[in-house]
């Protein structure tokens, strides 16, 4: 073991050099520079561009316009992964008794004192309201529905901090509720993408397009901005990001007595 | 040299550091939590560096998001013109959730192995395997 250590620490410090030398001579010698490249130009001035509406986006936040619609196709695969990474987590910690998990269904003996209780209840209040804004507001506004998933992940860890697992269960964010929360997030993001396909528009198609006889998703609906189909898939992927963080918390917050109970039937059985 | 970029090759330096202590970690460590934090540590430097490359080196760089609802000409070229580049943000914004949901998955196969073998660490889980 000892020998192998001397054999690996002048191994990675050659590869970290190696790496730090490709990077440098790639992008050290002109980036970050006062100037940027011509695709990160294109993107600036075409995503808002009210006067030449070939390539726009309708958007004023570019990042959600360029995540959603100029690589929409990535950003719906990278939700698949986040899906699949979920679906990961549930089989690895499923329970062969599913009535196991009622055991935490019990009185909580050692609360915390008053304070750290009202004081949670209202921060998760907040929490919870801002993370509906900034997906909400995604398209005008920094934010979208990435962010605001993660924003949302917080309230059940604090929730399950300062009370219990029950407590959130109570609060009625379920696991079964989240996975068909999360599988909603993601048809209704299925279906934005596919309805262009029925007009023969293109696929993803947000805008209008001289080449395409799709008219194009509303920009605005009286008083409010909806920016196209970055709106709907800004919804669709809150929905599959928050609900899958909370599934991962919940599952994660199970006593370990109920896996030991789990496993003990196994055992017996065999 | 600007004083911006005497900036930016310290932060390169701090990068590569922090860099070449995570693969150490990662490499080294037995303890599978703490490859864990060494890997997420990784990712989080590969992000900032990525952030680092689309910086514009302008004393008053604009964030990617237009000021106005109802833009003129001018101001699309102003805003073009002092910008800092959107797409290594929108790279970034995808990788963090994605890099949470595999340290979660992780973290999860990490649990599964203490249940398992009664230990976290991997050398004394190989020599239970009997390998």
């Amino acid at each position: 073991m000892k020998g192998v250590k001397i054999l690996f620490i002048p191994l990675m410090g050659l590869v970290v050099i190696l790496i730090m030398l490709i990077l440098s001579y790639g992008t050290l010698g002109y980036s970050p520079a006062e100037y940027i490249r011509s695709l990160g130009e294109f993107l600036l001035r075409q995503s808002f561009n009210v006067f030449e509406k070939e390539w726009w986006v309708g958007s004023p936040e570019v990042i959600t316009a360029t995540l959603w619609d100029y690589r929409g196709l990535d950003t719906v695969y990278e939700t698949t992964v986040f899906y699949l990474a979920v679906i990961g987590c549930v089989s690895v910690f499923r329970l062969l008794q599913p009535k196991l998990a009622e055991i935490t269904k019990e009185k909580e003996e050692y609360a915390l004192t008053v304070i750290v209780r009202v004081a949670t209840k209202i921060v998760l209040a907040v929490i919870i309201l801002i993370s509906i804004n900034i997906a909400l507001h995604g398209h005008i506004t920094p934010g979208g529905g990435f962010q605001a998933g993660s924003a949302f992940a917080i309230a059940p860890l604090l929730a399950i901090a300062a009370f219990s697992r029950y407590f959130v269960e109570k609060m009625g964010l379920k696991i079964n509720l989240s996975h068909a929360l999360r599988s909603l997030g993601l048809i209704i993001i299925a279906l934005v993408a596919l309805l262009p396909l029925f007009y023969f528009g293109y696929l993803l198609q947000n805008q209008a397009k001289p080449w395409s006889p799709f008219p194009g998703y509303p920009i605005e609906v009286s008083f409010l901005e909806l920016s196209g189909s970055l709106f709907h898939f800004d919804i669709g992927e809150y929905l599959n990001v928050a609900m899958g963080f909370l599934a991962i918390f919940l599952l994660l917050s199970l006593p370990e007595r109920v896996f030991k109970k789990d496993m003990e039937v196994v055992k017996s059985e065999s | 040299m600007n004083p911006e970029h005497v900036v930016v090759l310290y932060l390169y330096a701090a990068l590569f550091v922090v860099f070449g202590i995570s693969v150490y970690g990662i490499v080294i460590k037995p303890h599978i939590v703490k490859k864990l934090i060494a890997l997420s540590i990784l990712g989080d430097t590969a992000n900032t560096l990525i952030i680092l490359l689309g910086y514009r080196t302008l004393p008053k760089p604009w964030p990617p998001v237009f000021p106005e609802l109802e833009p003129s000409l001018e101001l699309i070229e102003e805003f073009t013109k002092l910008s800092v580049d959107p797409l290594p943000q929108v790279l970034v914004i995808t990788a963090i959730v994605i890099n949470m949901a595999v340290t979660a998955l992780l973290a999860f196969l990490a649990i599964q192995v203490y249940r398992l073998y009664g230990t976290l660490d991997f050398r004394k889980v190989l020599k239970l395997r009997g390998w």
